[in-house]
């Protein structure tokens, strides 16, 4: 679409030309001055190296945590937001995710985010958080809320504080012989610590020791690993402790619970540069 | 201004000599109400004339066979288009389809149809039921031909579309631009969320039950207002599931992966104005809404394959009796609830009646 009259059209060829006199950058789009790339980064997740299965493709599939609970996994889903990277000669730049990435362990649809237009140079940490910063950690009736409609369906219950889940693992845990304790929810989201003060659940991960580089057009792979493992191994996380109406299996309203994973989360993460 | 141009842009009267002061659309309305875009594909722009059409075509029976059935037939507006009060619907033929007709409630949002989920789109929907010999039966070449030779559709196709040649790509793209007017945001809850109204102390407990894990716990599956639909994302878990109907359960969204983890979930549909629609579950076997609740109390089957496993962990705690069943009150209170829902404005819209 002309969005420019005449007039104006050619005032802003005088600057342009203008602009050229004088050694600057030209106007106009041209690609070889595009000083971005994009980085790419595929998510993947195991549990303690094993691979991550779903109890509907397998019903057989159990993996065993710290506390020595056995367990199946049946979904598993989180969101991460605010990536940033950084260098050592311009320090950290966010990087837009344009909200928050879901992702659907099970679903190969949501295992890559593409973040565009990075800036070129060399990168030695990639951050993020788990979760949803505070700033964006709100659903209001009134309609405002902090990610778009699109992700209600990850909402945190307004009686439990609001806001979103962080993530959501659902399985069943089974004793020594096999037979199923019962259902297994882990799902962080904010809380009331019984203070009334409210804690989110998101964490701020940050990986640093890498050596990647941006370069102009094109892509640079990253794989950001998940051990679901570490969610419950330290401190550790017994299944079978009772608290209440819903124990350390069924997390929604257990607060120590919720600290506990949130606790875990700083070693969850690992990645790796692709060549 | 009639309805229709009023659902794509409203404009108020007063003062002639201030700025035109425009009233929210419906549409307007509810996209900030979710804060989420209507699902408006590129390739089919909602237009007035596009609007229009669809909504002929979706009461009109001269998409079936015999020309005595149309969409209309099973998908009836009082019912908030479902076919109030069948299990499953009958075709052309006297024939009974295998699952209850769904209703069709904000689907411009939504990213699946049928209840297992086969069709991505409005559009890829309405194709299937026109052909489908224990439905409509006409097959597309047929129906074309009618409708090419009918003295208002060539025009009614140019104006909407800019052609007159007809094929049922255009058929269904009017048809999905009708549907996705069938818009639903003033029910109770909805009022009461806008202060405009409380709820009652029943509905209020109703809804607390709603979200409890160790309740319902039917948040998870059937969403958090205000959109109550979690299809809204394609890519969730929990689009499909297994609620425990039975220990040897229907396909479902198998028949349309081919994926053994699939067997046995059905899409977890909208549960606004579902007071209006039973009967419920995909083959519509509970009558009321008191039905369901009970099934969810005590009557899950914990052995089904693929079943949900926190409602399998409740099913199963409330036989160990480690978790309450709900109370009579509680039960009531749900339905209320439930029954909050219900949207009258919707159920009897003028824009989205029979336009004949």
């Amino acid at each position: 679409m002309d969005f420019m009259g005449p007039s104006l059209r050619r005032g802003a060829t005088i600057l342009c030309v203008g602009a050229l006199a004088l050694g600057m950058a030209a106007c106009g789009d041209d690609s070889s001055t595009d000083k971005t790339g994009t980085l790419v980064i595929t998510l993947s997740e195991d549990v303690a190296g094993d691979a991550l299965v779903d109890s509907g493709t397998d019903p057989d599939q159990r993996y065993t945590n710290t506390a020595g609970n056995s367990y199946s996994i049946q979904i598993f889903e989180y969101l991460l937001t605010e990536f940033s990277i950084t260098s050592a000669a311009s320090g950290k730049m966010a990087v837009d995710l344009g909200g928050a990435h879901y992702r659907n362990a099970f679903n190969a649809t949501t295992n890559t985010l593409t973040l565009e237009k990075v800036p070129v140079g060399s990168y030695e940490q990639l951050s993020f958080y788990w979760g949803v910063p505070d700033a964006m950690n709100f659903r209001d009736p009134d309609g405002r809320d902090g990610l778009p409609g699109e992700f209600e369906f990850f909402g945190w219950l307004d009686a439990l504080g609001g806001g979103y889940h962080c993530d959501r693992l659902n399985g069943a845990h089974y004793d020594s012989q096999g037979d199923e304790i019962g259902a297994l929810a882990l799902h962080m989201g904010r809380l009331d610590k019984g203070d009334g003060e409210l804690t989110n659940c998101h964490t701020q991960i940050s990986l640093g020791g890498l050596d990647f580089s941006i370069t102009s057009g094109q892509e640079t792979h990253l794989t950001l690993s998940l051990d679901v493992d570490h969610i419950t191994n330290a401190p550790v996380i017994d299944f079978t402790v009772p608290a209440g109406m819903m124990g350390w299996d069924m997390t929604m309203p257990n607060h120590m619970a919720q600290a506990a994973m949130r606790d875990n989360m700083g070693d969850v993460f690992s990645v790796v540069v692709e060549p | 201004m009639t309805g229709l141009a009023a659902f794509l842009c409203a404009c108020g009267g007063g003062d002639p000599t201030a700025p035109p002061k425009k009233d929210p659309t419906l549409l307007e309305r509810a996209e900030d109400y979710f804060g989420l875009s209507l699902r408006d594909p590129a390739a089919n722009p909602m237009t007035a004339a596009g609007i229009a059409l669809g909504r002929r075509l979706f009461y009109d029976p001269i998409l079936s066979g015999d020309q005595t059935l149309a969409c209309a037939g099973c998908h009836r507006q009082e019912f908030a288009f479902s076919d109030g009060g069948n299990a499953t619907s009958r075709g052309i033929h006297g024939e009974f389809g295998a699952v209850n007709t769904p209703a069709i409630v904000n689907p411009g949002w939504s990213t699946t149809f049928f209840w297992n989920g086969r069709a991505p789109s409005l559009e890829k929907q309405a194709l299937a039921p026109v052909p489908n010999p224990i439905e409509m039966d006409l097959e597309w070449n047929v129906a074309i031909e009618r409708l090419e030779m009918h003295a208002d559709y060539p025009q009614l196709f140019l104006g909407a579309f800019g052609s007159s040649d007809i094929d049922s790509n255009l058929v269904t793209d009017a048809i999905a631009q009708f549907e996705r007017t069938m818009i639903s945001i003033d029910s109770r809850w909805d009022k009461s969320q806008r202060g405009e109204l409380s709820l009652t102390a029943d509905e209020i407990v109703g809804e607390v039950l709603y979200n409890r894990e160790d309740r319902g716990d039917c948040f998870h599956c059937h969403g958090l207002g205000p959109i109550f639909d979690n299809s809204v994302v394609p890519a969730g878990p929990l689009v499909f599931a297994n609620n425990g109907l039975d220990s040897s359960p229907d396909a479902g969204r198998f028949d349309s992966t081919q994926m053994e983890s699939d067997r046995g979930k059905f899409k977890a549909p909208t549960l606004r104005n579902i007071a209006m629609t039973a009967p419920y579950m995909h083959d519509g076997r509970f009558a009321t809404l008191d039905e369901v609740v009970r099934f969810y109390n005590t009557g899950m089957h914990a052995d089904s394959p693929n079943m949900d496993v926190k409602l399998r962990g409740n099913a199963l705690a409330r036989e160990a009796a480690t978790l309450p069943v709900w109370t009579e009150t509680e039960i009531s209170q749900f339905v209320a609830f439930l029954e909050s829902l219900t949207d009258s404005s919707f159920l009897t819209r003028a824009e989205l009646s029979d336009p004949k």
